[in-house]
């Protein structure tokens, strides 16, 4: 199921002067232009399904499945880059505004919101320059221990 | 003059418990959430705020844990989840992460006894996390503890330790490729296989599809509990931290200011209300998905 964002992209990308499409192997620092990324709910749980069967395929092939029983035959990192095979795994957001009724992230990719600030805007019409300037100030003060 | 006092703490204790009580009955005109989880922070930081001694703060937050079950299961909660601890808090120093598995490993012994809480109300607890990460001690408590609640079925304590999201969903997806070798193995001694482990049975199209989303959340360690529906995080920090990133699609956020050993009733309260409100378009979300 593909959102509408990602079906109209090429028309929104039209609107934007200074903006180009995200491609897989970006590096996001020092861009000179915007990069706009559309994600959808597909690129989710099904996102993480597909890269189990990417993952399964590998586990076949290697030919070693004998007595893997309760061992740990993946890491997350090759999960990580099989979900990046199947398009499933851009970079991780630092701050996420949900524009809604509710709090609540829809289920955006699992395997990128880890660590994820995710703050709640409001509803869409209401959608303000100062709201968008306060949430990253509130972002800029934020301390994170990443479990330390 | 003793008794007199005692008397009266009395009978405001029963004065609130009754208020709670009504309070209850009114919200539960609305819909009543399945299914909360609580991610347990700022221990650490009331221990430096009220100026108290290592490990105090997690001890009160035990307190505010078992008053916030309380409340929980009194209104009618089904399943309670709880950030315990996290893969990533094992980067702590030796020390802290051992007395924190102290604690873990008495509140354990704590909560099996009789007029524990878990008796109360008829909870199964259930340890969801990478078990085997733990000490060896604490592995067999939560065993042991695990055994003795399961035949409990009026409500569900998920405790996760040793737990990320990230971890889960990976475990899950190694299950179901040893389960579908698993599958594939059996068909082929069976004479029913057609070589398929060299795979040259299989469809390009059937071969994407072989491990399936069911598969994949049948061996999460969160299976045995729907999503949940509220999810609270304390200290006002916004992030999830790796917690039920997978189930929460669909769950009502909230973030209140205060630290964990202070939350009580009122945010309890504040949770319920927030999520009544915007019950109808979460379910309508889920329904779409």
């Amino acid at each position: 199921m593909e959102g509408i964002l990602k079906k109209s992209k090429d028309f929104i990308l039209e609107k934007f002067d200074g903006a180009t499409l995200f491609q897989e192997n970006d590096v996001l620092l020092d861009q000179p232009l915007m990069t706009l990324e559309f994600a959808s709910f597909s690129d989710g749980k099904e996102a993480v399904a597909k890269a189990a069967n990417v993952l399964f395929m590998k586990y076949l092939k290697s030919g070693s499945t004998s007595s893997y029983q309760g061992e740990q035959i993946f890491t997350e990192s090759q999960m990580g880059e099989a979900l990046k095979t199947v398009g499933g795994n851009g970079p991780e957001p630092d701050l996420l505004l949900v524009y809604g009724p509710a709090r609540c992230h829809l289920g955006f990719p699992a395997w990128r919101i880890r660590y994820t600030e995710i703050q709640h805007m409001g509803p869409l019409k209401s959608m303000k320059y100062g709201s968008l300037i306060k949430a990253i100030y509130k972002f800029t003060m934020v301390q994170q221990n990443y479990g330390k | 003059m003793e008794r007199i006092r005692e008397r009266v703490i009395q009978i405001y204790g029963n004065l609130v418990s009754l208020l709670q009580k009504c309070i209850f009955c009114i919200l539960s005109v609305g819909p009543i959430p399945n299914h909360i989880a609580f991610i347990m922070d700022g221990n650490r930081r009331f221990t430096k705020k009220c100026k108290l001694m290592e490990g105090a703060g997690h001890k009160i937050g035990f307190s505010a844990l078992m008053s916030m079950l309380k409340y929980c299961y009194e209104f009618g909660v089904r399943y309670v989840t709880v950030y315990a601890f996290s893969i990533e808090n094992f980067k702590r120093s030796p020390e802290e992460v051992q007395s924190l598995m102290d604690l873990m490993l008495e509140k354990i012994e704590e909560i099996l006894k009789e007029q524990s809480i878990v008796n109360r109300y008829g909870v199964r607890v259930i340890f969801s996390g990478n078990l085997k990460l733990l000490s060896e001690p604490v592995r067999l408590a939560a065993e042991r503890a695990m055994l003795a609640t399961a035949k409990n079925s009026k409500a569900v304590l998920s405790i996760c330790v040793a737990y990320t999201s990230t971890n889960e969903i990976m475990h899950a997806v190694q299950e179901s490729c040893e389960e579908k070798w698993d599958e594939i193995t059996l068909l082929n001694s069976s004479g029913a296989g057609y070589g398929l482990i060299s795979l040259g049975g299989y469809e390009q199209d059937e071969m994407d599809h072989l491990i399936k989303l069911t598969d994949i959340e049948k061996h999460m360690y969160m299976a045995a509990a729907p999503d949940p529906d509220i999810i609270i995080r304390t200290s006002g920090e916004t992030r999830l931290s790796n917690f039920l990133l997978w189930q929460s699609a669909n769950c009502y956020l909230y973030s209140p200011s205060v630290l964990w050993p202070e939350i009580g009733f009122r945010q309890f309260l504040w949770a319920i209300l927030n999520f009544q409100q915007i019950h109808f378009y979460l379910d309508k979300q889920r329904k779409q998905s």
